[in-house]
């Protein structure tokens, strides 16, 4: 094989460029027309009837749209912060060499290995106030016992919340566990000598210095945020009425059942633009990161 | 059956090459509780028994059916049948030349004759014939559990007051008066047909026809979401998201006393084994004029196929569908009328027979989902599903949004 080193030589650029050629055209190719799309007044079909911004305009006069943001930032601020709390505070617990850790990582893990269609249906079991949690107690003999969250308006929101955040926690807890095992040895001496009380060395010196992957694990999950549509279609189905919609469940609906392209591109363009400035402060504390 | 049912075809359908060959149909449906699988069923065997192949493709609703079966057009991988009901969405394919047309055949078999006025125009895009119709239905209808009825000693109510007064009796023994699925769609429902409890055919008529905005601000349009208000405050606590098969459920085993939904649920009743008139009660809802029947019409509509086999095997559903027998069969499975007039009453239950009895004498009113557009459909239905859910919109500020809709295209 005398071409051998030859072609290891182009090959791998070769690939990189075919790569980025797909990536151009399926993902910024499908971006861009998205975004043709919501300036006309497509419905069923595409046709190019150029509207300008009033697919857009049409959406912050829709309440439903704007209780979907509402109840995305909810969501999405909730799902982040407990998920990443409460993981921060396991994979603590873990790292301190308990004994059997291997079988209590495989159980806070297990939630996030089932998927989110199961995750929604049995939690709609068990917050369904006939036969979940509420007819259990009442069961019991608590007879004013009321736990019906998946009928009310004002927190069918903080099912999915509670849904997901215990879907996710393993996930969490995980990372940052991997993330701890990676402190050396140095640092915790260093702590010990000065004599730090742990909880300290943990809140003040071991967790800054885990910044970059506590921010990797805080991007998936806000990633999580902006597709939800598993969980909310089959926990709450959006509802009562749409007061536990969000922003991924309003695109799909307007796309495909109410078939009016124009309307959900606009929507799904909004999205887009969330997800971006959601990214901003990441990529540009990772730049400066990278210039020091 | 198998054969006669073949001998049927090969006479009925002379157009059609017999023996056929295994023609294969793809056919994308949503018909996937019991008694609507027993009715596709039906169709089903009649086809492979004329020889062809058949291919289920059954999705989680309508809304997904149209969406999988036009991605699939747009993508050049069409399916031989989608179905769907007659609106907006048919004529929408129709018009951008998705849809193959039965002209010849419909007048070879004369089908025009076989259905009825509203069903044959439900048939027709643009004067061609796309559409096959599989049943038909009226999604004004209340049912109610007899056996519950006789215990507490409750005659069928005549009116919205008598309902309401019903349900009240029946929640105080600890059951469910009115069984609603808090799902947007099905509370869609209620509100037309508490419409036509407080005006009749003619506010129906007005609002979801005409489009007549004035009249959505009116007070007997005011009256009817005060009355949506009413009937909100007896929906169970686990009403939120219930399906309409799980909610029929509740009036099959005697937990729930009434329901109002299409006739389709009758088949629910009828897989559980209960009998029309005896075990349950059927009423189209209360009218404050006439017994107006809101049809609503199951439609098959055929991409443009793909080869000459594939065309002949359509041609082959569609007559079959057309057909007596199969019609019957498909009827007997889901609850509906059939939609070919040369089956005999004998064979319907006493519903079903109430039901085609409405259609010929009293007055026939297109289904909102026909007779708005999907857009309009679409905010209606979020504003009535927002309207139930919280009880500090007044009746007024509903129907103020629901002229909106209606002014708007």
């Amino acid at each position: 094989m005398t071409s051998g080193s030859f072609r290891s030589s182009y090959r791998p650029a070769r690939v990189a460029v075919l790569f980025f050629l797909v990536v151009a055209l399926f993902f910024y190719g499908s971006l861009v027309w998205t975004g043709v799309i919501s300036m006309t007044s497509s419905k069923l079909l595409p046709v190019y009837n150029f509207v300008g911004f009033d697919q857009y305009s049409r959406l912050w006069s829709t309440d439903r749209w704007i209780v979907s943001l509402v109840n995305m930032v909810i969501f999405g601020v909730l799902y982040v912060v407990v998920s990443m709390a409460l993981g921060i505070f396991l994979a603590i617990l873990l790292d301190r060499n308990v004994r059997g850790e291997g079988v209590f990582r495989a159980i806070f893990l297990y939630p996030f290995a089932v998927s989110l269609v199961v995750t929604g249906l049995a939690w709609r079991w068990i917050f369904e106030p006939a036969q979940g949690v509420q007819a259990i107690m009442r069961g019991f003999g608590f007879e004013s016992f009321a736990f019906d969250w998946l009928s009310d308006p004002e927190r069918a929101i903080y099912t999915l919340v509670i849904a997901g955040v215990w879907h996710s926690v393993g996930f969490a807890m995980i990372i940052v566990l991997a993330g701890l095992r990676g402190i050396g040895s140095d640092l915790w001496k260093a702590i010990r000598v000065e004599g730090i009380p742990l909880w300290r060395g943990y809140l003040q010196i071991i967790l800054p210095s885990l910044w970059p992957v506590v921010a990797s694990a805080v991007v998936l999950l806000a990633s999580d945020v902006i597709r939800a549509y598993d969980l909310v279609i089959t926990l709450t189905k959006g509802g009562p009425g749409f007061a536990s919609d969000l922003p991924a469940k309003f695109a799909v609906d307007h796309f495909f059942g109410r078939a009016n392209i124009g309307f959900a591109s606009a929507a799904s363009i909004l999205m887009m633009l969330l997800v971006v400035a959601m990214l901003v402060p990441y990529f540009w504390a990772e730049y400066r990161a990278q210039k020091k | 059956m198998r054969s006669l049912l073949r001998a049927a075809s090969c006479l009925g359908g002379m157009l059609v090459a017999c023996p056929a060959l295994a023609q294969e149909l793809e056919v994308v449906h949503y018909w996937t509780s019991e008694a609507e699988s027993k009715a596709m069923g039906a169709l089903a065997d009649a086809y492979v028994a004329a020889g062809g192949t058949w291919v289920d493709s059954a999705t989680g609703g309508g809304e997904d059916a149209t969406a999988l079966a036009i991605s699939r057009i747009m993508g050049g991988d069409a399916p031989s049948a989608l179905l769907t009901t007659p609106g907006g969405t048919v004529d929408e394919m129709a018009g951008s030349g998705m849809l193959r047309d039965f002209n010849d055949l419909a007048a070879a078999e004369g089908w025009e004759q076989q259905v009825s006025p509203l069903v044959w125009q439900s048939m027709l895009s643009d004067g061609n014939v796309v559409a096959i119709p599989l049943g038909m239905h009226a999604d004004n209808w209340i049912w109610y559990s007899s056996s519950l009825f006789g215990e507490l000693g409750i005659e069928a109510p005549k009116s919205w007051d008598e309902i309401i007064a019903a349900a009240d009796r029946i929640d105080a023994e600890g059951k469910v008066g009115l069984a609603i699925g808090g799902e947007p769609w099905q509370i869609l429902y209620v509100l037309t047909d508490l419409v036509i409890g407080v005006g009749g055919d003619e506010l129906y008529d007005a609002l979801f026809v005409q489009h007549d905005a004035e009249r959505a601000t009116g007070a007997d349009t005011i009256r009817a979401f005060e009355l949506l208000r009413e009937v909100s405050g007896h929906a169970d606590e686990a009403s939120t998201g219930r399906s309409w098969n799980d909610t029929t459920n509740m009036v099959v085993t005697g937990r729930a006393g009434m329901q109002p939904m299409g006739d389709w649920a009758k088949g629910e009743f009828s897989a559980a084994g209960l009998t029309a008139g005896s075990d349950y009660g059927c009423m189209l809802a209360p009218s404050a004029s006439g017994t107006p029947y809101v049809i609503v019409v199951d439609v098959l509509v055929f991409p443009n196929p793909d080869s000459d086999e594939e065309a002949a095997g359509q041609e082959t559903l569609a007559s079959l569908a057309m057909s007596a027998d199969v019609a019957s069969a498909i009827a007997a499975g889901k609850g509906s009328v059939p939609v070919v007039n040369t089956v005999e009453s004998g064979a319907l239950d006493h519903c079903a027979a109430l039901g085609a009895a409405a259609a010929r004498e009293g007055v026939v009113l297109p289904t909102v989902y026909s007779s708005l557009s999907g857009d309009q459909l679409g905010q209606l239905t979020d504003l009535v599903g927002q309207y139930w859910a919280d009880p500090s919109m007044s009746a007024e500020s509903g129907a103020e949004a629901l002229a909106g809709i209606l002014s708007g295209s």
